[in-house]
């Protein structure tokens, strides 16, 4: 068990690291000089004394090995660097921008979930029923189709709609949790689609499992085998897709925060982008692989909880 | 006589598939009294688990009951809607199901599963909790020991033959005055199958129970029941006591069931043991390292025994024996860490590239369900020309020629050559198996379990057929089973595995007179009598 | 087994027809020139001249939007095709090499994967600028990681039947049993997969267009012209709801062809 944790902890220290040399190479090394092209152009009108002054400041001017080593180890030491965009600290940046994002994440995770076990539960209780048979199999289409809905397509549509026709919600003058309601919900409908789809395709193959015929046999009812045997065996397999649904997530935010002009991690990421400021690139592409691996961590550490047969090392077991 | 229990009257039910009528069951009718085991015997698709189903209102979807009808005591079920059926399964008819191993729901403890057996409808906590106690004395009754801490613990935790006592304690739990056994026994090892059989014989004469055995082995089927009903292609030919239909059998198809019986057949014939050995093993050891991945140790020490040409040797293992990691160490797949292996003078674990390749080719292997090895893109043509391609044989027509003189010696027809594996019956399906083997010329044949998938008429085919091979062309065989007697049938010398152990070793005949170790002995015993 | 045609398998097969005729031969579809419009007839709601309508400049949008298709469709092939060019030597290698091989090849791709495809498409972006055929380089660059993974599982699964055993127990060769087993039996579900990828690729390049970094206007561009669209949605809501529902037509298609080529054998 130890020594598992052990391991594992190790595996994703290496893919973090792993992650930061990428990242760097693919934003500092082949770009050739970020500070030089920026600051270059020639309607800043700087000379090339002010830009050289420049590149020290950035430590451009230095060999890329000994830069990597300078960013590694300033990042290690909780130091992400200073943008070049707005020169403020890359962490305070950082920091003011990561609640809007956390709150979307949540609420859209949330939302993705109710919406996919309700929609699973719908079909599955359904397609017991004769004539339900047929609602069922056309339920289960959906999430073929929710799948390939553009986010920022949706959210437009979604504004117009729900705040601009309909009036419900207002889009502009919302702080904290009441800002990132609307995107969240909208967020939420895209990223429920693999989660049901995965939850269904599970469910279905546990649902042709001998023992759920045992259970009939037993004289229970379709809705107590669904609640307290075919979801509890469906959901751990589910959870292994939480890292794929972390990853749309973020996509999602960052087309999010654009389209509702939320000041998140998305909105800085896509700024940064646009303005070529690969600090503050480097910093949001290092916090969501540690993100991603804290999650993936996460489900793999509490899905021999929900079953018993995976053992603490990581066994899988076999349907 | 007791009162009925279940009686069935002209039932037909058929499977309506697009535009296709397969008849299940035509024209059944029997009655089963209290305290009364029935064993109901067919081969695959003879319409058994169709008629376990029936009296459990669990049919498919794509079966119809056309007619006939279904009395569960006094009360007629034959077309009860669902919602009736729920309060009578678990109630009045239970079932203990085939494959225990994935019967009971992994991720819920043996506890919740049988105090849901207990208390089907209710979702009262308290009652629940006082339930535990209920599930535990059903648990000793099966016995099972520290009925209480068995409650918390988890069906994988669990052997098969007391994840089959579970599942047992779960169908008596209300008292049922009937239950189905759909081949429970079937998924065991021999040793835990007489144990379950004695338990159901114990809980029919403690609760007065009817049972209707349903099975494909008809040795089985000879102990521990009153009577036997026997269904060939959905109609019951033949019904009477147990002893009158193994003494004095009346229809034809029953009488060839009975003489298709491995333990009825004759033994293999005398080879002369002075012929040179063809296989060598001395002191085989070989240990898996304890990795992250499983607990358990498996373990192979000391294994000594030799076939010698022409010979078939029998080996006998239930799960756990070691007899897959000894297969693997004769197939040159895992190198043994200790003694030696000798195939055919040369030893295995020393040959690389094109000797050991030849050494292969000579030494072939038989699984046990022939429809996973083959590749499922290929014709069964394919799949034949394959071996002949290696061997490097380029011309068609002597390709062709090699191919209908295997088809023949396997009484396989040509005409299944275009076929896919998948679209083969399990009969032709293992025949087009030792084609395959066959036409890279072997000279020893490795047979693992290769009969224990298939019907027992079927069974005896391919135990003829194999004995006629092993006499035509001198072959060698090893032979795995679990069956005694299809060992007692083939074999020539027996070798008796256990924990990684060899408890026994030599002529099979000699063995099964008079075994010298208990566990061979226990064995032996569990064979049923006839 | 045979196929037959059953006019249901004709009605399942409209989708992909429809998309295929739009993207290769889209003058048979409409009329009208995706570029140039008629300012006469700006913003117009769907008539029975223009079935979309025409956006703020009197461009026909069906025009767009069927032309469109072929910017995003050949984009997604373009980047599942890079996708595979790596992953599939990789995948392969992974599969069949050695231990060490394998854990190597694995490693680099977990690194890959933990990093989230847009940020990875986004830098690349910032890495080669703006441009059609650069999102779809970035795009199909970032997926590699993904395919190398899933080839690899299945290499690993078919190597592991026991058929393979036994063709290795009939003499075959190691090149042999590669050529004859393991190849052909993993080329089906690297099909479906890479259809199936195909549509995650459409989804990823429209979003990359809509952010504004794929072909500049006035290309017919789905996610471009979603954001064009944008600021006349209170006024002629058809500028920005066809290109959309072409996005979710276009994708669901993908997945219909996967789920087909998946189904036999």
């Amino acid at each position: 068990m130890t020594r598992y944790l052990f391991t594992r902890t190790l595996h994703a220290i290496f893919v973090l690291w792993g992650a930061f040399t990428l990242s760097f190479i693919l934003l500092q090394v082949m770009p050739g000089d970020a500070v030089l092209v920026k600051f270059q152009d020639p309607e800043l009108g700087l000379n090339p004394q002010q830009i050289a002054d420049m590149r020290a400041t950035y430590g451009a001017d230095e060999s890329a090995i000994t830069q990597y080593i300078h960013v590694l180890g300033r990042t290690l030491h909780g130091n992400l660097g200073y943008s070049i965009e707005t020169g403020l600290p890359v962490g305070h940046m950082l920091q003011a921008a990561y609640p809007t994002t956390l709150r979307l994440a949540i609420i859209s995770f949330a939302g993705a979930i109710i919406l996919s076990i309700t929609f699973c539960t719908l079909a599955l209780l359904l397609s017991e029923h004769v004539t339900g048979r047929y609602i069922a199999s056309f339920i289960s289409a959906i999430p073929g189709i929710t799948s390939g809905i553009p986010v920022f397509w949706l959210e437009i549509v979604a504004i117009q709609l729900v705040s601009f026709h309909w009036k419900l919600i207002p889009v502009v003058g919302l702080s904290g949790w009441s800002a990132v309601f609307l995107p969240g919900l909208a967020l939420a409908i895209p990223i429920s689609a693999p989660l049901a789809q995965v939850f269904m395709t599970t469910a279905k193959r546990v649902q042709q499992l001998p023992f759920i015929d045992v259970l009939r046999a037993r004289g229970l009812s379709p809705f107590r085998i669904l609640c307290s045997h075919i979801i509890p065996n469906a959901f751990p397999p589910t959870l292994t897709v939480s890292g794929l649904v972390f990853g749309e997530i973020l996509a999602g935010a960052v087309v999010t925060e654009t389209v509702f002009g939320l000041d998140g991690l998305g909105q800085l990421a896509q700024q940064a982008v646009a303005s070529q400021d690969v600090a503050v690139l480097q910093a949001i592409i290092l916090i969501s692989v540690a993100g991603f691996i804290s999650i993936g961590l996460l489900s793999e550490f509490i899905q021999p909880l929900l079953d018993p047969r995976i053992g603490r090392n990581g066994q899988q077991r076999k349907y | 006589m007791n009162q009925r229990c279940l009686s069935i009257r002209n039932l037909d039910i058929c499977y309506k598939r697009q535009n296709t009528t397969h008849h299940a069951l035509n024209d059944v009718s029997l009655d089963l009294h209290a305290g009364e085991i029935l064993a109901l015997v067919g081969e695959s698709g003879s319409g058994k688990s169709t008629l376990g189903r029936s009296v459990l209102g669990l049919l498919p979807a794509a079966a119809r009951l056309q007619s006939g009808s279904i009395h569960l005591g006094t009360k007629n079920v034959t077309h009860l809607p669902e919602r009736e059926w729920r309060s009578i399964r678990g109630q009045k008819v239970a079932l203990i199901p085939q494959d225990p191993a994935h019967s009971l729901d992994p991720v819920r403890t043996i506890g919740a599963q049988l105090v849901e057996a207990l208390h089907p409808a209710s979702t009262s906590f308290l009652l629940r909790y006082n339930a535990k106690a209920e599930a535990a004395a059903l648990l000793d009754q099966m016995g099972i020991s520290q009925p209480k801490q068995r409650l918390a613990q988890y069906p994988h935790e669990l052997s098969g033959g007391m994840k089959q006592r579970v599942l047992i304690a779960a169908a008596i739990a209300q008292r049922p005055s009937l239950i189905v056994a759909d081949e429970p026994t079937s998924a065991l090892d021999v040793s835990v199958q007489v144990q379950i059989m004695t338990l159901l014989a114990k809980l029919r004469r403690e609760l007065n129970t009817a049972i209707l055995f349903i099975t494909h082995d008809l040795a089985l089927a000879s102990e521990h029941t009153d009577r036997v009903a026997v269904l060939h292609n959905g109609k019951i030919c033949e019904i009477a006591p147990t002893k009158q239909i193994f003494q004095a059998p009346q229809a034809s198809y029953t009488k060839r069931l009975i003489s298709d019986l491995p333990i009825f057949q004759k033994s293999p014939e005398k080879i002369p043991s002075s012929s040179p050995d063809v296989i060598t093993v001395k002191n085989l050891g070989y240990t898996y390292a304890k990795t992250a991945h499983s607990d358990h140790q498996h373990t192979m020490r000391n294994l000594s025994f030799s076939v010698s040409k022409g010979r078939t040797l029998g080996i006998v293992g239930e799960s756990g024996s070691g007899k897959t990691t000894l297969l693997k160490c004769l197939l040159g797949l895992l190198t043994p860490q200790t003694g030696s292996i000798r195939i055919l003078n040369q030893y295995p674990s020393q040959l690389q590239g094109q000797a050991l390749r030849d050494l292969r080719r000579k030494v072939q292997f038989v699984y046990q369900n022939p429809h996973v090895s083959f590749d499922p893109r290929y014709t069964a043509l394919q799949s034949l020309e394959e071996p002949l391609i290696n061997r490097g044989i380029q011309s068609r027509s002597q390709r062709q020629k090699a191919i209908n003189d295997v088809l023949f010696k396997v009484h396989l027809d040509a005409t299944l050559l275009e076929r896919r594996i998948s679209a083969l019956s399990g009969g032709q399906a293992q025949r087009l198996a030792l084609a395959r083997a066959l036409l890279c010329q072997p000279e020893i044949l490795i047979l693992d379990e290769v009969v224990s998938a298939l019907d027992v008429s079927i069974q005896a085919e391919i135990l003829s057929l194999l004995e006629q091979i092993q006499n035509d062309l001198k072959l060698t065989y090893i032979f795995v089973s679990h069956d005694l007697t299809a060992i007692k049938r083939l074999a020539h010398d027996v070798l008796i595995l256990k924990n990684g152990e060899q408890v026994e070793y030599g002529n099979t005949n000699q063995i099964f007179l008079k075994p010298k170790n208990k566990y061979t002995k226990n064995l032996i015993n569990s064979i049923p009598k006839i | 087994m045979p196929h037959h045609f059953t006019p249901l398998k004709l009605v399942a097969a409209l989708p992909v027809i429809l998309l295929g005729l739009a993207s290769l031969w889209p003058s048979l579809l409409c009329a009208q020139n995706p570029l140039t419009g008629f300012p006469a007839e700006y913003l117009s709601p769907p008539s029975i001249n223009h079935w979309f309508g025409t956006d703020q400049f009197g461009r026909d949008v069906l025009a767009r939007v069927v032309y469109g298709s072929f910017s995003t469709l050949s984009s997604a092939i373009l980047a599942v095709g890079i996708s595979l060019l790596w992953a599939i030597p990789a995948g392969l290698l992974a599969g069949l090499g050695s231990v060490h091989v394998e854990r190597a090849i694995l490693a680099c791709a977990d690194i890959v994967l933990s990093i989230p495809e847009i940020f990875l498409s986004l830098s690349i972006i910032t890495l080669i600028g703006p441009g059609a055929a650069h999102v779809a380089l970035a795009v199909g660059a970032s997926q590699a990681a993904g395919f190398v993974r899933m080839i690899h599982t299945e290499v690993a699964r078919i190597r592991a039947s026991e058929y393979i055993e036994s063709a290795a127990g009939m003499g075959a060769t190691f090149s042999q049993i590669i050529l004859r087993h393991v190849l052909p039996n993993s080329l089906n579900p690297a099909l479906a997969l890479a259809s199936l990828r195909l549509g995650t690729a459409i989804l990823a390049i429209s979003t990359i267009c809509f952010l504004g970094y794929g072909p500049p206007p006035p290309s017919p561009e789905w996610g471009l012209m979603i954001t064009e669209g944008r600021d006349y949605l209170s006024t002629a809501w058809w500028i920005t709801t066809f290109p959309g529902l072409a996005i979710i037509f276009a994708a669901w298609t993908t997945n219909l062809v996967s789920h087909a080529i998946r189904r036999p054998l």
